[in-house]
């Protein structure tokens, strides 16, 4: 099944660049044509699109040799905990947002004690270990590096 | 002693201790590695100069390869892929009462290693450099697929999903303008991917977010890391006599270390393995895998030294040896500097104190590293949960201090995303950002090459050394096909 769906994915991918690509100009010059900007391209599409149906030719070999087993219960470390993924993803997601009305330190305290809480710890660590984190961050890069970190619109509205 | 002097100065000597005792952290904790620890050492090393960040850079590295070896050791978890081979017999002498020693000496043959290695780097890089200037558009393209062609049969998974990794790799290398006609490529009139997708959030994505990624979905349970029962000491004595008993297993295994490390694409971790597997079919020490000191000593001398041989192939031909030097490359790129022949006429200055900071890196990893087996405990005091969210935010704000931008924040996301359903699909990593950073290489030289020849390809195949470099292609990619094949043929 993994196959199936890479196949498919190269293939979407390899038609996807070829149907963009067709559309950069022919590189000419003094009436020469030469390889231009849609050359390489459209040669890594065709490896793909070679590639997908190797992929697609696997995939439907195991789907049709394989008997299909019995869905079973699986084992505690076989598991995969979707929420703590989809936590990671939407802490990521949302980090622009949250520090552009709370700035960077808040923003890392706050979003970094509700991942540390999702991912086991209890929350009055999670606030303590966020805030040493955003206050190792800030150091690093705000104090020692001088990279400007973001204030946040609440930290310019109070001080104004 | 100008040189010394320099490497002394605060200025490099201060990050660079800081960056060691950053890879001990990072590999010591299961899951984390090497690769990851550059990664995100690379935004922090952006406002320096060139020489305190690749010293930072190579600190972190060859540190975060030996601390991967104690978990390895004491709890049978290598901490990073490199210490896989090391913890057959590590782990078999921690049962016997014998971790500390079997680390000491892991230490010690870590830092002999990577001195072996680096020293070949010296003699060999600049000779090779002189050679590599006989290279013209013809020989680099080739040079290039010979560097992704030996990242996909090496890495791990099958070569055809190497090289599905490679091709991906070279895709996302054509966005942003072309160099040639200056015409935009799949920016989608987008204004920040106008320069290409920022490689160092990309690193980032693939390495750091992918692995946090890859631990939280085992759940709280099974990301946790089990305590540890002996107390780690030094065992200097011993572990030197035993040194000298089997000096040369490390002489060999830092030979093997430097030479698979120098092949684009192979790193620490294949060469741990080839070393374990050469001592073990050579020796006839029938212990090896039941708690032999060779079985330590193999492929540790042989990880590091693999370190030293990565920054042959980056350094001369701009090609990385591995994930890690590929970053490297990325940030050389990133200060100013062009990796290749010329650097060793260019920026000679660098070089040698390059050189310099490696050998004094080899030094300090002994107490270095030795305050690392002592620490091992604390840093498993450290909940999953916390380290995993640090590295999160860390990872974040490192790719946005690259450029001041958000947006690479998303980049940064979406090379995570990648590396996570890679992982799932069975995909090897390593390829992809040898195509991510070779990509505009092979693209330039093909189309330079083509227009010089008027579009005929054959020159590309006449040539004396573009010729070998296709044969070696090919013999990569169908040689293994065919050994198994005539294996086949003769067990019938």
């Amino acid at each position: 099944m993994k196959d199936l769906i890479l196949g498919l994915v190269l293939l979407i991918l390899a038609v996807a660049v070829l149907f963009l690509s067709s559309s950069f100009p022919n590189f000419v010059v003094r009436g020469e044509r030469l390889p231009g900007p849609k050359f390489f391209p459209t040669i890594l599409a065709i490896i793909l699109i070679c590639f997908s149906a190797y992929c697609i030719l696997i995939g439907f070999m195991k789907f049709f040799k394989k008997p299909r087993e019995p869905l079973e219960q699986k084992k505690e470390s076989e598991k995969i905990h979707m929420v703590n993924v989809l936590s990671v993803i939407l802490s990521v997601t949302f980090f622009v947002p949250v520090i552009n009305f709370f700035g960077t330190v808040l923003g890392i305290i706050l979003l970094g004690a509700a991942l540390m809480t999702l991912l086991g710890i209890k929350w009055y660590q999670s606030f303590i270990y966020s805030s040493l984190l955003a206050s190792l961050v800030y150091v690093i890069f705000q104090v020692l590096f001088k990279i400007p970190l973001a204030e946040g619109t609440l930290f310019s509205f109070l001080v104004r | 002693m100008d040189l010394i002097t320099r490497l002394l100065d605060p200025s490099v000597f201060f990050p660079l201790t800081i960056a060691m005792f950053f890879g001990i952290f990072v590999g010591a904790i299961p899951g984390l590695t090497a690769t990851m620890a550059v990664a995100l050492i690379i935004p922090v090393t952006y406002y320096m100069p060139p020489i305190a960040g690749l010293a930072m850079v190579l600190g972190v590295s060859f540190t975060a390869i030996f601390a991967g070896d104690i978990p390895a050791t004491f709890l049978r978890i290598p901490g990073t892929p490199a210490s896989g081979a090391a913890t057959l017999d590590g782990f078999e002498l921690s049962k016997k009462g014998k971790g500390s020693l079997a680390l000491t000496l892991d230490l010690f043959c870590s830092a002999l290693g990577g001195l072996i290695g680096v020293l070949l780097l010296i003699l060999t890089a600049p000779p090779l450099a002189k050679f590599a200037l006989k290279f013209t558009n013809f020989e680099y393209f080739w040079l290039g697929v010979f560097g992704l062609s030996m990242a996909a049969v090496l890495s791990k998974g099958n070569t055809i999903k190497g090289l599905i990794s490679a091709s991906l790799g070279l895709l996302i290398s054509t966005i942003g303008i072309d160099v040639t006609t200056g015409y935009p490529r799949f920016t989608f009139r987008n204004a920040e991917l106008m320069d290409g997708v920022s490689f160092i959030p990309a690193m980032i994505g693939l390495f750091g977010l992918s692995e946090v990624l890859k631990r939280v979905q085992l759940g709280r349970k099974v990301m946790e890391i089990p305590a540890i029962s002996e107390k780690s000491r030094l065992n200097v004595r011993e572990s030197l006599i035993a040194m000298w008993k089997h000096k040369f297993t490390i002489i060999r295994g830092a030979l093997i270390g430097t030479f698979i490390g120098a092949l684009p694409g192979a790193g620490a971790d294949i060469a741990a393995w080839v070393s374990y597997g050469v001592e073990k079919n050579t020796s006839r020490d029938s212990s090896i895998g039941k708690g032999s000191l060779r079985g330590v000593i193999a492929p540790t001398s042989a990880n590091n030294a693999a370190l030293g041989g990565t920054w042959i192939p980056a350094l001369v031909f701009g090609v990385p040896g591995d994930s890690i030097t590929a970053i490297v490359l990325g940030a050389m790129l990133m200060y100013g500097l062009r990796p290749g022949p010329l650097i060793f006429t260019e920026s000679k200055d660098l070089i040698q104190q390059l050189f310099g900071v490696a050998i004094l890196v080899q030094i300090l990893l002994i107490p270095i590293g030795w305050i690392g087996i002592k620490a091992f405990s604390i840093f498993l005091k450290l909940k999953a949960g916390i380290v995993l969210t640090s590295v999160v935010f860390f990872s974040i704000i490192g790719s946005y201090a690259m450029r001041n931008s958000f947006f690479d924040i998303y980049v940064m996301l979406v090379f995570g995303l990648i590396g996570y359903a890679f992982e799932k699909l069975d995909i090897p990593l390593a390829p992809m950002i040898l195509g991510l950073i070779l990509g505009r290489m092979i693209e330039d030289n093909l189309r330079v090459g083509l227009i010089k020849t008027k579009g005929n390809f054959l020159p590309f195949l006449t040539r004396p050394i573009s010729l070998i470099l296709f044969l070696l292609i090919v013999f990569t990619l169908i040689g293994p096909w065919i050994f198994s094949l005539f294996k086949k043929h003769a067990s019938k």
